[in-house]
């Protein structure tokens, strides 16, 4: 089940997907899934096994997110 | 050596911009042409990473300690709009100086007309304002102090970090318009205590006209000068009350801030210092020169005081506009001539209304640019002479 990491603004998105890259953890930007939000704008996705990880980075970082989400496949 | 040209109006803009800029600008366009942030899709995404990246960039140049806090305009004169509007109220109060540019000079006019008080700091020729007569100048309902940090007629450099110190001692804000010196004088908003700063991208940045910004100190509250879509919180009818969002709306100028990135990319790979160093010898080598021939006045900062790479000077007997026309025609020497958008420095330094011919050095200029100048003034001296105007 992929974990979608959501943000108040593109700035964040683009904040965490740099510091991902950065520690070449794989990750995509994908359209804010509708179950989560009903904002535009960016959502990173990763593999469970990646939240860990980029948790630490979104507090190493001060990457401001509105919460990690865990959405079935279809998402 | 007519077909020389010798570009000297990098206070107006710099020219011409480093390859890597104009390489910059053609991939965005080419590789990420979506809107940034909006659509979620690759092309959104790589648009969103050059406004990132262009962010990061300039929050390093300017010591920011949050990219978060600089956001985007279209130039440093909206920059300064948003700064100025987004703080004073009528019944609030103002200090500036008499060094300022329009760019300045009029919003707080206006502003003085809807009800918000103003003083204007008087300096000497030198440019150069005394940061104790500002602290002065300060009463009980004073909001912003909003000063140049380098003059764009006479190059002098305030001293921005005193006031800084002085406005946090007094609770108040302090507004800098870095037009003239972001990319060729070292800046450090976070050590310096900075509320506000407005840039340019197309000067001493060598990013292409369209960018500028304001870099804001975390806590500090500005109201928008425009709301709308910002790709964020869009289920909402009312403005984002985060940076950079609730100060950006619209679509940015994504082709521009590549360039703009790129531009930085260069400034710091040089180093700001090094720049300095470089234009601070060329504008001794041509202020001495200058002095040196006889008919011409030399405004501005005496040695000794602080100054960036801008030369304003006058030819007895001679209009600035004839002069700045004969230096191009004749030359192939770029200048910029009259007032420079900035009367008020102009009374200052008692050239108003003639004004006077304005040089000013960047990032690409040699010491035979400065020689090639003072070979030609020499020469116009020397052509004024035997017309006996003098």
């Amino acid at each position: 089940m992929p974990v979608f990491v959501v943000f108040p603004s593109t700035h964040e998105a683009m904040s965490l997907d740099r510091l991902l890259t950065q520690a070449g953890i794989d990750h995509e930007l994908v359209p804010v899934p509708r179950e989560i939000s009903a904002s535009c704008g960016f959502a990173v996705r990763l593999r469970p096994e990646h939240e860990a990880a980029a948790r630490a980075l979104v507090d190493s970082g001060g990457v401001r997110t509105e919460g990690f989400h865990r959405l079935g496949p279809d998402a | 050596m007519k077909d020389r040209l010798v570009y000297m109006d990098n206070a107006a803009t710099s020219w011409p911009k480093p390859e890597a800029v104009e390489e910059a600008m053609i991939r965005a366009m080419r590789e990420a042409g979506g809107n940034p942030g909006r659509s979620g899709h690759r092309l959104s995404a790589a648009a969103a990473r050059v406004v990132f990246d262009a962010r990061e960039a300039v929050a390093r140049l300017i010591s920011a300690p949050d990219s978060r806090q600089v956001v985007f305009t279209v130039n440093a004169t909206t920059a300064l709009n948003l700064a100025i509007a987004g703080v004073l109220e009528p019944g609030a109060h103002a200090v500036t100086t008499s060094m300022e540019h329009n760019s300045v000079a009029r919003p707080l006019r206006y502003l003085e007309s809807q009800g918000v008080g103003l003083t204007v700091v008087e300096t000497g020729p030198d440019g150069r304002v005394d940061a104790g007569a500002v602290a002065r100048a300060i009463r009980p309902e004073t909001r912003l102090v909003a000063m140049t940090h380098a003059s764009n007629v006479i190059g002098t450099v305030q001293p921005v970090e005193e006031v800084a110190r002085l406005c946090r001692q007094r609770g108040v804000l302090l507004l800098v318009d870095a037009a003239q010196t972001a990319g060729c004088y070292p800046i450090d908003v976070g050590a310096w205590g900075v509320d506000l700063l407005a840039f340019t991208g197309h000067k001493s940045l060598l990013g292409p006209s369209g960018t500028g910004g304001l870099y804001v100190r975390e806590g500090v509250a500005i109201r928008p000068l425009a709301r709308g879509g910002t790709g964020s919180r869009s289920e909402l009818d009312v403005q984002p009350d985060f940076l950079p969002d609730q100060l950006e709306s619209g679509t940015p100028n994504v082709v521009g801030l590549a360039g703009l990135a790129a531009g930085v990319g260069v400034v710091l790979e040089e180093g700001v210092e090094a720049i300095r160093r470089r234009e601070d010898e060329l504008a001794g080598r041509l202020r001495e020169g200058l002095r040196a021939i006889p008919g011409v006045a030399v405004y501005g900062p005496p040695e000794g005081v602080e100054a960036v790479g801008v030369v304003s000077f006058n030819l007895e007997g001679v209009e600035p506009s004839d002069l700045g026309y004969i230096l191009d025609v004749e030359y192939g020497i770029l200048c910029r001539v009259g007032l420079d958008c900035a009367p008020w420095a102009h009374r200052t330094i008692g050239t108003y209304p003639r004004g006077t011919v304005r040089l000013s050095l960047g990032f690409n200029n040699t010491a035979a640019d400065v020689d090639h100048v003072l070979g030609a003034v020499t020469e116009m001296a020397a052509e004024a002479r035997r017309e006996g105007k003098p």
